[in-house]
Parts: structure tokens; C-alpha cells; sequence
């Protein structure tokens, strides 16, 4: 604003002493073109000059000077100007100030007219214009003072207008923590519609986890008992003999391994996790090194294809528990061949093949049934596949198991879609 | 047999590695990182076992440690939680094998067992030559079908020399695979073993070649 202010001062000053010094140069031209010649010197002619040049004190003046002799407009009355001596051709701007202290612009100018060598100066009193002037900048200082209390006033009334937005959705927040609401109201100003939404699906998120491990902790709790009850039994039993301590090693084993079970499920960290970006080919390969030499004894030959484009967004954790376990029940299962193939179809695509004997399709039936809790007693075979699938349902994937086509053995395809919500970005 | 068991949890030491020296091993325990990377570095242990979570320093670190000096002794990683990212971080730390606790003590000798054939270049878990079968279980040799029960200390000798059959071993270098730190170790004691050895499986079994050490031979093969 203050700039503003500033710029119009300066510039409307500059214009008008520009303005004043080109009527005062024109007005030199029509007084030169009055002067009369004559021996003595020069003389002012009878030619019509501009009135304001016979009224004394008018505030224009003009000055013709040659040597010392002065010719003065009759307005100019006794005052005496001391101004330089010009060289025709010769130009000269100034400020000066008159008798009574009002300010004059003077445009002083050297002639030359048959011979003879002058000077004139035309002086001219801009204290009304100055006047003007200031009366102007004070209108333009209120007019930018204004423009700036309104442009505040709008500002603020922004502001509050998207504050007041945001406590909508502050109120929400508030319905949300006495369980009066699900989620957030997604009618919000464009510029905090992605907050919200993702702050939904982390809500969403949760949820999921919550009721997980809600599950989770009932199943345990529930599946722990039946072998806590033969434990008791057993040593109740006022012989421990060995009938009873194979029933509590048996009893024991199993509560290990649903405990392990169930761990191995609470560290699923599922699908929105920040998008962790990892190096597939190389975790791909590692993984198959590691199985080469759990299962070195086998000599299977693991071959992997990963597609282009493809890029695991969800957690390393998860995906190397997914793929491990997959690759794992190959092997192990396989005569001699194992393929993986991994690639990009609207999201990823994983497929493990073996030439082991496969399965029957009562038994792949069974394999895929929801809830259906695999042969536990082969050590890490049922408890990976189970695995596996709790993984897959965390990322509302799909899991297939058919006969390979290519080998004879078993081919498991594993379908995740790409991430909900909104689109990565990069 | 020596071993090294990296394991800070005392209770679990304890019982790992009284059964590891009734498996017939000379085992060697430290309770932190730091330790077990010098001890790795500096006594020739046939192979580790290696806690992941240490005081002082992790036991990934540990193990990235030793591979990068090219310390390749045979490792095997007890992970807690028996994680496949755990197993592919191992691997790709330098591991050989990889255990998740809890575990079965019969399954971790089972390994550590593997895990040694495979350095020496056998497929077989068995050690027999035309005319000795090794048992490990029982610590037992059987010559010409007749059984010989075997001390301790004649079992991790017989044993360390029928893996490294065709070899010349020094007196220090078995007294290094045959006993654990803690033990006396006299060179004059593995002759007095050598001696009982041989009046068990044989004297043409085991050869002397004078200043350098013995070699275990079988000469039928």
C-alpha cells in the first residue's frame, strides 16, 4: 500500500513538472519570436504576448537576457533573477524560489537571431498546481489505506470461512469419540477433502486391526482352553506316569504352537501401510537363495520371472511372509522345479508353481475354504498356508490353488489389488 | 566338534548348552556381541549359533562383521519370531541356517549336525568308512560288528578326524576342536586319547607322521 502510495506521488509529480517545463519552453518560443532588433540591443515588440506576462505578480515571468542588459516581463515587477548565461542551443531546468518564497519551475534557453546571443528564461509559480498535488496524494494515501483495511477485512473473512469449515469437521471428531459417527464428513473444501479422506481410511484401518485382533484374541483364548483342560487333568492324576506325561508334552506342544500361530498373525501389518517401496528382484532373489540353501540337500531349481513395472507398495514384512511361504510349500513339495512369476495386472499378480504331486480337487477345495484350519502337524506346512491367507484377506486379495498346467504339481495365484483410497503419489 | 552359542537369555544357555555337550561338543558361550565377534574371530569354532537380539551389538551386526573380514565359519540364526524378512536380512547378513524360538533342542543338533556335513562336503548324515559306523546318538563306534562305547572325549576326536579323514591334524589343532576354552588343554593328553582310540577301532586307523600330527585313514577304502 505504502508503495502504492509512493509510485502515484512520484509519478504524478514527475508528469506535471514535465507537463510545466514543455508550456515554459513553448512559451520561450513565442517571446523569442516577438523580440525586435535594433541598434542598441534587443527590445520586446508589439506583438499580443500571453496577459498573465503584463499583470504583476501574475507567478509568470519571463527573462530575456544578453550581457548584462535584462529584458523582464512587466508581471516580473522588480524582482531580479540571477540566472546563468546560455550558449544557444543550450537548455537549462531549475527550481528556484521567488520573492515571497513561492516555488517556480524555470526553463532557461540560449538563442541565437542574427548575430545575437541571448538567453531567455520563463519562469512559472506552481504553487496552486502543488497545491493540487498535495491534495491529490492525500486522496490517494486515504484511497490505498482503505483498499488496505478492506483487503484485511476480506482476508480475515477467508480465513474465518475455512476455520469455521474446519470445525465442522472438529465436531465430527467430537461425534466420532462418543461413537456418535463412523467417519468424517467428506463435504469439506477441496483443499482438505485428501486429509479427510485419508484420515477416514485410517479410521477404516483400525477398525480392521480392532476387529483382528478382537478375533484373534477370542480364537486364542478359545483354542488354548481344550488343551489347558487335558493339562489339568493330567496332573491331577495322582501318578504321573507315562500316559500322562505324553498327554502334557502333547498338550504343551500344542499351546506353543497356537500361541505361534497367532503371532505370527498379529505381525501382518496390512494394506495402507505407508507406502514402504522395496527392491522386488533383489528381496526375490535373496529369498530364493535362502531356500536353495535351507534345501540345498533337494537341488530344486527355483526360477523367477518379475514383470516390468512391478512395484511392491504394501509392507516388506508382509510380502516376504507371503512369498516366503508360498515359495516354501513349493520346494517343499516339488521334485525339481519351482516357478515364480510375479507381475502388474491392476495390481500384482503372483503366481508359484511346483512339479510335486499336487492335489486332488476334494483336497484343493478343502485348501481354499474359509476358516479351514490345515493339517497342523505337519510342521510349517498348514501354519503357512494359513498364514498366507490371513495375508491375502488384510489386503482384500484372492488366493487360487489349482493344478499347474505347465508342471504337474500345484500352482497358487495370488491376487492384491492395487491400494484403495486414493492413487500413490509419486 | 567346537561351537560358539551366542545367547544372552542365562536360563536358556544353560540347558542349550548341556545338551550340546552331551550331543558330544565342546561349546563355548558368550552373552553379548561384542564378545562373540572376537571369539569368532580368533578360535577356530566349527560352527555358531547366533542370538539376533544381543546387548552391546546386534547379532546381524555381529554376523556382517565376521563376513566382511571373511570369516566364513557356519552360522546359524536363532531368530525370535521365525519372520521370513528375519531369515531373508539373515541371509543376506551371511547366515547358513536359520532356527525360530522356541525350539526343540533335538531340532537345533539336528542342524548344527547338517549344517557341519554340508561344510565338509557330505550329503550323507551319516560318518561310516567300510569299517566304522560312527553313532552320534549314543556316542557308540562300531568296528567289524562289534560295538565300542565311546567316552566323551574319545567321541568329538573320532568324530573330528573321520570328517577331516586324509588330513594331517596337529595335536594343537585337534586339542582346538576337541575341547572348549575352559578346559586344560595339554597336547600330551590328545596322544593318551589317540592311544584308547586306537585300541578300540585299531592302530592301522589312525597314522603318525612324526612332527606333524596324526591322520585318520581307513585302508580298506
Amino acid at each position: 500500500m505504502f508503495v502504492f502510495w509512493w509510485t502515484t506521488t512520484l509519478g504524478s509529480r514527475l508528469l506535471i513538472e514535465s507537463f510545466v517545463y514543455r508550456t515554459l519552453e513553448a512559451e520561450a518560443k513565442s517571446v523569442v519570436s516577438t523580440l525586435e532588433l535594433s541598434e542598441g540591443g534587443l527590445r520586446l515588440g508589439n506583438y499580443k504576448l500571453n496577459p498573465a506576462y503584463e499583470t504583476p505578480v501574475s507567478g509568470d515571468y519571463f527573462v530575456v537576457q544578453q550581457g548584462t542588459q535584462q529584458l523582464l516581463s512587466r508581471s516580473a515587477w522588480d524582482q531580479f533573477f540571477s540566472l546563468p548565461e546560455m550558449v544557444p542551443g543550450q537548455q537549462h531546468k531549475s527550481r528556484l524560489q521567488g520573492v515571497s518564497g513561492e516555488p517556480l519551475l524555470v526553463w532557461s534557453g540560449g538563442f541565437n537571431r542574427e548575430g545575437h546571443e541571448f538567453t531567455i528564461s520563463v519562469a512559472k509559480n506552481i504553487a496552486p498546481i502543488e497545491y493540487r498535488l498535495r491534495v491529490f496524494q492525500w486522496f490517494a494515501a486515504i484511497i490505498a489505506a482503505l483498499l488496505l483495511a478492506a483487503s484485511l477485512g476480506v482476508q480475515r473473512w477467508i480465513v474465518r470461512g475455512s476455520v469455521q469449515k474446519l470445525d465442522a469437521i472438529r465436531q465430527d471428531m467430537l461425534k466420532l469419540e462418543h461413537g456418535k459417527a463412523v467417519s468424517l464428513s467428506e463435504d469439506v473444501p477441496s483443499e482438505i477433502a485428501p486429509l479427510v479422506t485419508e484420515f477416514n481410511r485410517l479410521l477404516r484401518r483400525f477398525d480392521q486391526r480392532l476387529r483382528q485382533s478382537r478375533n484373534a484374541v477370542g480364537n486364542l483364548a478359545h483354542s488354548l482352553k481344550g488343551p489347558l483342560n487335558l493339562l489339568l487333568r493330567s496332573a491331577e492324576s495322582d501318578e504321573i506316569g507315562p500316559d500322562e506325561r505324553t498327554s502334557i508334552a502333547q498338550n504343551t506342544e500344542a499351546i506353543r504352537r497356537l500361541i505361534e500361530s497367532e503371532l505370527k498373525r498379529a505381525r501382518l501389518a496390512g494394506r495402507g501401510t505407508v507406502g514402504q517401496r522395496f527392491d522386488i528382484e533383489s528381496e526375490i532373489s535373496a529369498l530364493i537363495g535362502l531356500l536353495e540353501q535351507v534345501y540345498s540337500e533337494k537341488a530344486v531349481d527355483i526360477r523367477y520371472n518379475v514383470g516390468p513395472e512391478v512395484e511392491l507398495v504394501h509392507d516388506r514384512q508382509d510380502m516376504l511372509e507371503l512369498i516366503g511361504n508360498l515359495l516354501d510349500n513349493a520346494v517343499k513339495w516339488s521334485r525339481s522345479v519351482v516357478l515364480v512369476n510375479i507381475r502388474q495386472a491392476n495390481g500384482i499378480l503372483i503366481e508359484v508353481e511346483d512339479d510335486g504331486p499336487g492335489c486332488s480337487p476334494e483336497e484343493l477345495g478343502r485348501l481354499t475354504g474359509r476358516g479351514v484350519r490345515l493339517d497342523e502337524n505337519v510342521a510349517g506346512h498348514g501354519l503357512g498356508l494359513s498364514i498366507v491367507k490371513d495375508i491375502i484377506e488384510t489386503y482384500e486379495g484372492r488366493l487360487d490353488l489349482a493344478a499347474s498346467t505347465r508342471l504337474s504339481g500345484l500352482k497358487a495365484t495370488v491376487y492384491l489389488p492395487a491400494k484403495s483410497g486414493h492413487q500413490r503419489s509419486h | 566338534m567346537r561351537l560358539l552359542v551366542v545367547e544372552d537369555d542365562p536360563e536358556l544357555v544353560a540347558y542349550v548348552r548341556s545338551d550340546l555337550v552331551k550331543a558330544g561338543f565342546a561349546v563355548d558361550v558368550a552373552d553379548n556381541g561384542v564378545d562373540a565377534e572376537h571369539l569368532g574371530d580368533t578360535e577356530p569354532y566349527d560352527a555358531v549359533v547366533l542370538d539376533l537380539g544381543l546387548p552391546q551389538k546386534p547379532g546381524m551386526d555381529v554376523l556382517h562383521a565376521w563376513r566382511g573380514r571373511g570369516n566364513r565359519v557356519p552360522v546359524i540364526v536363532l531368530t525370535a519370531r521365525d519372520a521370513w524378512y528375519e531369515r531373508v536380512d539373515g541371509f543376506k547378513a551371511g547366515a547358513d541356517d536359520y532356527l525360530g524360538k522356541p525350539f526343540h533342542i533335538e531340532e537345533l543338533i539336528a542342524r548344527i549336525r547338517a549344517l557341519i556335513y554340508r561344510r565338509h562336503g557330505r550329503t550323507s548324515h551319516r560318518i561310516e568308512t567300510p569299517t566304522l559306523k560312527l553313532d552320534e546318538d549314543v556316542q557308540q563306534v562300531e568296528v567289524n560288528n562289534e560295538t565300542h562305547q565311546l567316552t566323551g572325549t574319545e567321541f568329538r576326536l573320532l568324530r573330528y578326524m573321520m570328517l577331516n579323514s586324509g588330513r594331517i591334524l596337529s595335536k594343537t589343532h585337534l586339542s582346538e576342536h576337541v575341547y572348549d576354552q575352559d578346559s586344560e588343554r595339554d597336547s600330551n593328553l590328545i596322544e593318551v586319547y589317540i592311544r584308547r582310540l586306537r585300541e578300540k577301532i585299531g592302530n592301522q586307523m589312525i597314522l603318525t607322521k612324526r612332527g606333524q600330527g596324526y591322520i585318520f585313514n581307513d585302508p580298506t577304502t
